[in-house]
């Protein structure tokens, strides 16, 4: 089976909607969403009720932090972010607001985990950016392939039998297979805001058949979303930032 | 072991034993191609570095292709029986001419030429072998060179299994090039430079950088020229040699960056 998995959406509806295209010429029989559909974008509504119907249609979603602080004004979030979060709770309805909050932390399904951010303590939202947070997480899970995002940069992780990790920097287009005698941890990119110098929305494809991972790159109008950004008030810099991937 | 069926390949003889795994001739019902598979050794006390090689050689060589490498047919994995189905080509190790050393000039210049070109193919799939020696290259009926055991092998697109899991250096000694000695696995020059060892090896009957398994053995060819290679060497060889494995202290940059160059 081919499994499409996106993270960090943050409601920009131009990268989720190249995204979702681009997966479905790739042949994807199902979806994997990892949190932060919200936040950040201008687009929330658009994007939850999008999701809201792949998970109808059977598709599986965990929430993500900025999720979270629809719903809990306890969240931690940077000002931008706090900005951005308070514009979308307005523009999302009681249903959308429910559905998000409902939403799991983790999910399992056979051998693989799917998590927003650390596994090892999901509601803290910890990011995992090298060896260290990376055996923590694994650590903390029967799982054998964890798939998380959060932290906008496309990565991923191998532990050996001994406990050794590796980490390697994922390739576009470029099959890794996913070896059963090892544990895995993939970070995806970020669909709907990368930060690793490429503007290009990013998500990844799971061919459990052939046990292999592969990142890919959607280019989608950047310009869209940043005007959509601008025209609503929201801070001038997340508009900016897309056409950098930063 | 002989006669045993695994994956409806059936185990006939065994072709070679090596340090980390053995080589098996198989055959299937539904094959007509001569087949090998490679089975390493996994028991308790093993190398660690025979299940991380394993895997290596099990990601990169499904990735290969051309006449210079066996091609791929099927893989095991470590939860019943870890090994590789490969096409079995009759072709001789180049370590077969090892005791006619030195040969004439012609025939390592064409020996070289021909290594040079396989290289030069696996470089351009995105991989470097990084154990460049005599026992890991074969001469197919066509001529042509192919090379074997992508144990210890980097392929740009894929982890690096080796790179994290062992802190020393893995290759073969008198081969290794500097920057491999100080943990440098992702330049494809690497393999040039055991080239030239290689080609002055076949040239003198001599190895350039010794035969030493110890660290510091083993550093002297980061500060050390060796010794050139006798007057009476041919002085394109001379110069084939010298510009494939250039020392590292006037920089790695100015080795050949192409194994045709060679």
């Amino acid at each position: 089976m081919r499994i499409a998995l996106f993270a960090d959406i943050h409601a920009n509806r131009p990268a989720f909607a190249a995204c979702l295209a681009q997966a479905r010429d790739l042949g994807a029989q199902r979806t994997v969403l990892l949190g932060d559909y919200v936040g950040y974008g201008a687009d929330p509504e658009w994007t939850v009720t999008t999701v809201r119907d792949l998970v109808d249609q059977g598709a599986a979603a965990v929430r993500g932090n900025h999720d979270s602080a629809v719903g809990n004004p306890n969240e931690r979030l940077n000002h931008a972010a706090q900005v951005a979060i308070e514009w979308t709770r307005g523009e999302l309805g009681r249903p959308e607001r429910q559905f998000l909050d409902a939403l799991p932390l983790a999910l399992r399904e056979d051998e693989r985990l799917y998590v927003h951010a650390d596994a090892s303590s999901p509601e803290s939202w910890r990011y995992v950016t090298d060896a260290l947070d990376a055996a923590r997480s694994m650590d903390a899970t029967s799982a054998r392939v964890t798939f998380c995002g959060h932290v906008h940069v496309p990565m991923l992780y191998t532990m050996s039998a001994t406990g050794k990790l590796t980490a390697f920097a994922p390739r576009t287009g470029a099959a890794i297979p996913l070896l059963p005698g090892r544990r895995w941890l993939a970070v995806l990119g970020s669909v709907g805001q990368p930060r690793d110098g490429n503007p290009a929305a990013s998500f990844a494809m799971l061919d459990t058949a052939r046990g292999e991972l592969t990142y890919w790159r959607a280019a989608y109008d950047v310009e869209a979303a940043a005007t959509r950004i601008r025209n609503n008030g929201l801070p001038l810099w997340l508009a900016d930032r897309l056409s950098r991937g930063e | 072991m002989p006669g045993a069926i695994i994956d409806g390949f059936r185990i006939e003889e065994r072709v070679h034993q090596g340090g980390m795994a053995a080589l098996w001739s198989v055959s299937r019902a539904d094959a007509t191609t001569p087949m090998l598979m490679k089975v390493p050794k996994t028991g308790e006390g093993e190398d660690p570095a025979a299940i991380v090689g394993f895997e290596m050689e099990q990601m990169i060589l499904p990735r290969l292709s051309g006449v210079h490498v066996a091609q791929f047919i099927a893989a095991g994995d470590f939860a019943v029986q870890p090994y590789i189905v490969m096409e079995r080509i009759p072709r001789k190790s180049l370590i077969r001419r090892l005791p006619e050393l030195p040969l004439s000039y012609a025939e390592v210049a064409e020996i070289g030429v021909k290594i040079a070109a396989a290289l030069d193919d696996l470089h351009r799939q995105h991989a470097i072998h990084l154990d460049v020696k005599p026992s890991n290259i074969m001469f197919c009926p066509s001529g042509e060179a192919a090379l074997v055991d992508f144990g210890l092998s980097h392929h740009d697109l894929l982890p690096d299994l080796m790179q994290e899991e062992f802190r020393l250096p893995f290759a073969t000694a008198p081969y290794m090039s500097p920057e491999q000695l100080l943990g440098v696995r992702s330049d494809p020059r690497s393999d040039q430079f055991a080239l030239g060892a290689l080609l002055y090896f076949f040239s003198t009957g001599v190895r350039p950088f010794g035969a030493s398994q110890t660290m510091y053995g083993m550093r002297r060819r980061l500060w050390r020229d060796p010794v050139p290679p006798r007057p009476t060497i041919h002085p394109g060889c001379r110069r084939a040699c010298y510009a494939a494995w250039r020392p590292s202290r006037r920089g790695a940059i100015r080795r050949w960056r192409s194994s045709r160059s060679t």
